[in-house]
């Protein structure tokens, strides 16, 4: 099995609503994918289509080797599954439901089990039904990865979670991408604290893929310029195709381009100005790749 | 994991417990009834083939929405083999349901062959398991007109199972297959949230619902026709109103057409024992007879001192009094009610609480009256008006004891039984319990009072009295207790 998850033209239409427009992507083995995307733009979606839960209208998804509508008990066996809307039996207590959901699974860690309890501070005689929503989303994820999971999917996991229970989370997951060499895809809205962990980025708009590449390309290609004028005035725009956002004034400029070193000295030499690039985080990218599209 | 764990351990909660006990006397009772030698149904009903199917669909209705319930929590739906699990704990419980049931009704003298009357069994326990599913929505009806099939051909059922038993036999063990497949495949899981004990207020209708919740919302929102609290300021009457605009939407005459499309089953039950019976008659005549003999029993009793109402009657109408009082109280839901004063609260819920026990009895009295006067008509009894202590009683009975129940609905609302997941056994126990009441009060009351007029006037004080404690009550809860 070359990729733990590929599609081919992947796509799906409700009704009259196009979910996913022709989806194509190949997740790589042992890597931290985060899936990023405005509401409603797909995401939950494609991470239904990988597990098997909605079928495609057109193309392809191959999850660890099998067409995705046919996994079967070797890989489900293998999957570790958050799903957004956690919905778990109420009227259980939170040993319970570990109780009952770690029988089907023979490679159950218990070991893994009891340190992340005592991690996420989850109390086992709580009934389900009267967890709050982060202590839900705790429980959902100890439920989706005690089986050591080869692929481990998460819709929004820590949505709910405070600061500290996210951080200690995210650690966490990066613990079993070392131990169990998992993939790991990841949606989340947290863009601060998808970036800690994910390798690669995937970007959905309007169920379009605007982005697939490595995080550290990503950062290589987008950057801040401060532009200060060796000379006179700047001009009152710069129009290089890829200068994506600016505000310039008098001989001091702030530029978010998409530009490689190259472009850095050609622009130099142009303007006629001197420049101080800085890396821009997931956050401030994020907008851009949007705003791309949208052109 | 032990494969029959998987369902078992669903099995072992409160809930299943309780809702089998309250089912297996419903159903018995139920069976009792038709039984009765009087009954208008007795003559084409075959007990034994009714018994052997009832009880198996009363735990495959269970087991069905136990089932539903672990099919729509988000968790099952990547677990390893959870279906071939659950189908193993599923069919055990079925055929050990059967294979009590079956012994029982053979030793009653039931003249069939045991397999034959345990493929109907099956038969009937496959059935039930999609009764309370919302994800098999075609399946359920398919299971509801069949149960009505099976409820008016029992006799004929009989017949065939006598004289070709295998063939009878393969047909009901299809029927079974066809139902378990329909509960069992993978498109069942991943529906909507579903609970246990969401079938007993009707889960059938969830998802209709849920629609009319939508409905509402849209039109408190967006228009006029509604209502929306900055109109209503602090009169606890406009409250009321808006307590009943929750409960049945729009006001008006479409709500008769809304009232006859939730009771059309009942008609059909109706209009078929009508169509069987008629004998000679026309049709019209063999269904007022029918509809006037089940309510009122035949004309021209001594009323007053002898021969009470039908039990069914009264079950009905005490029902009835309680699912208006716990499902559609006349009265907002306290989000809405948050800026008024503890001492409007009070008053919308006492005055909300007098304006749907007046509902209760003006409707109800009067479709009475229409169903007496027009059936009597059609069949051409003369008309005494000698039906109305019938239905009058019981009725009277539910509007003196409502406040009871209204008192208990509050309580509940804001006590930490609302945070169990067993509410609904809660209220189904209250609804029962009121049932109980009004029927002692029903059938006591002959006995006690020596005239129609007595009856009345203490009725009337008790109806006054009920009204009196129950406001002082409210006065008192509204001042003490934590409204949160």
């Amino acid at each position: 099995m070359e990729y733990p998850i590929q599609t081919e033209n992947l796509t799906k239409r409700f009704d009259k609503v196009l979910a996913l427009d022709g989806v194509s992507l190949a997740i790589r083995p042992q890597s931290i994918v985060g899936l990023l995307g405005r509401n409603g733009c797909g995401k939950t979606t494609l991470l239904d289509h990988v597990v098997g839960l909605y079928l495609p209208t057109e193309g392809a998804v191959q999850t660890l080797g099998v067409d995705s509508a046919a996994l079967g008990h070797d890989q489900l066996s293998s999957i570790g599954f958050v799903p957004q809307e956690i919905r778990l039996l109420d009227w259980m207590a939170v040993e319970q439901q570990l109780r009952y959901v770690s029988s089907f699974y023979p490679q159950w860690d218990s070991g893994r089990q009891a340190r992340l309890l005592q991690d996420l501070d989850l109390d086992l005689d709580e009934r389900v039904g009267a967890l709050s929503t982060g202590n839900l989303q705790k429980l959902a994820i100890i439920l989706a990865v005690c089986h050591h999971p080869e692929l481990l999917i998460l819709d929004e996991p820590v949505s709910d979670l405070d600061p500290i229970v996210r951080a200690r989370l995210l650690e966490f997951l990066l613990e079993v991408l070392r131990e169990d060499q998992a993939t790991i895809v990841v949606s989340s809205h947290i863009l601060r604290d998808v970036e800690k962990i994910v390798d690669w980025v995937v970007c959905l708009d309007d169920g379009r893929v605007i982005a697939d590449a490595a995080l550290d390309d990503l950062k290589e290609q987008y950057s801040e310029w401060r532009v200060s004028s060796v000379g006179g005035e700047l001009p009152q725009s710069f129009s290089e195709p890829f200068v994506l956002e600016q505000q310039v004034r008098g001989r001091e400029g702030l530029l978010r381009v998409r530009a490689d070193r190259a472009n850095l000295s050609v622009f130099c030499v142009t303007h006629g100005v001197t420049v101080e690039t800085h890396p821009l985080n997931l956050e401030q990218i994020f907008p851009l790749l949007l705003e791309r599209t949208e052109q | 994991m032990n494969d029959l764990k998987a369902f078992f351990t669903l099995a072992g909660r409160d809930a299943f417990f309780w809702l089998g006990a309250l089912g297996l006397g419903c159903v018995s009772i139920v069976l009792l009834s038709i039984n009765q030698p009087h009954a208008p149904t007795a003559a084409h009903i075959d007990i034994f083939i009714l018994a052997a199917f009832a009880y198996p669909a009363l735990a495959g209705w269970l087991a069905g929405a136990l089932i539903q319930e672990l099919q729509s929590c988000t968790f099952t739906w990547v677990l390893p083999g959870v279906q071939d699990k659950i189908s193993r704990g599923f069919f055990t419980f079925g055929t050990v349901a059967t294979l009590i049931v079956v012994p029982l009704v053979a030793l009653q003298g039931a003249p069939y062959n045991p397999l034959v009357l345990g493929a109907l069994g099956l038969a009937g326990y496959c059935l039930g398991s999609v009764y309370v599913n919302p994800g098999t929505k075609r399946g359920a009806w398919i299971a509801y007109l069949m149960t009505v099939g099976v409820l008016f051909t029992s006799k004929g059922l009989g017949d065939l199972a006598r004289s070709h038993p295998w063939a009878t036999a393969l047909a009901t063990l299809a029927v079974a297959a066809w139902f378990s497949y329909r509960l069992l495949r993978v498109s069942t899981f991943r529906r909507g949230p579903f609970r246990l004990t969401t079938p007993l207020p009707g889960a059938f209708f969830l998802q209709r619902s849920q629609r009319f919740e939508r409905q509402k919302q849209a039109q408190r929102t967006s228009t006029l026709s509604g209502w929306r609290p900055d109109y209503l300021g602090e009169d606890p009457w406009k409250w009321v109103h808006a307590g009943a605009y929750e409960a049945f939407g729009p006001l008006g005459f479409r709500i008769v057409g809304k009232a006859i499309n939730s009771t059309w089953v009942l008609w059909l039950l109706v209009g078929m024992h009508a169509w069987i019976e008629k004998g000679d008659d026309a049709f019209g005549v063999a269904f007022g007879k029918t509809l006037y003999d089940v309510l009122f029993r035949s004309p021209h009793v001594p009323a007053y001192g002898q021969d009470g109402p039908y039990a069914m009657l009264v079950i009905v109408i005490a029902a009835l009094g309680g699912v208006l009082c716990l499902k559609a109280p006349l009265a907002p839901d306290s989000g809405y009610l948050y800026p008024l004063s503890r001492r409007s609260l009070a008053q919308v819920t006492f005055r909300g609480a007098q304006a749907g026990a007046t509902l209760l009895f003006v409707t109800t009295g009067l479709v009475c009256v229409v169903v007496g006067l027009v059936t009597g008509y059609l069949v051409g009894y003369e008309t005494e008006l000698d039906f109305f202590p019938f239905f009058l009683r019981p009725l009277m009975a539910t509007t003196v004891l409502l406040p009871l129940l209204h008192y208990g609905r509050l309580r509940l609302r804001t006590s930490d039984l609302r945070k169990s997941e067993n509410t609904y056994l809660y209220l189904s126990f209250g609804i029962v319990g009121f049932v109980v009441l009004v029927g002692l009060y029903t059938y006591l009351a002959p006995l006690v009072f020596t005239s129609p007029w007595d009856e009345f006037a203490i009725s009337l004080i008790l109806l006054v009295t009920s009204r009196f404690i129950y406001r002082v009550q409210l006065d008192r809860y509204f001042t003490n207790a934590d409204l949160a």
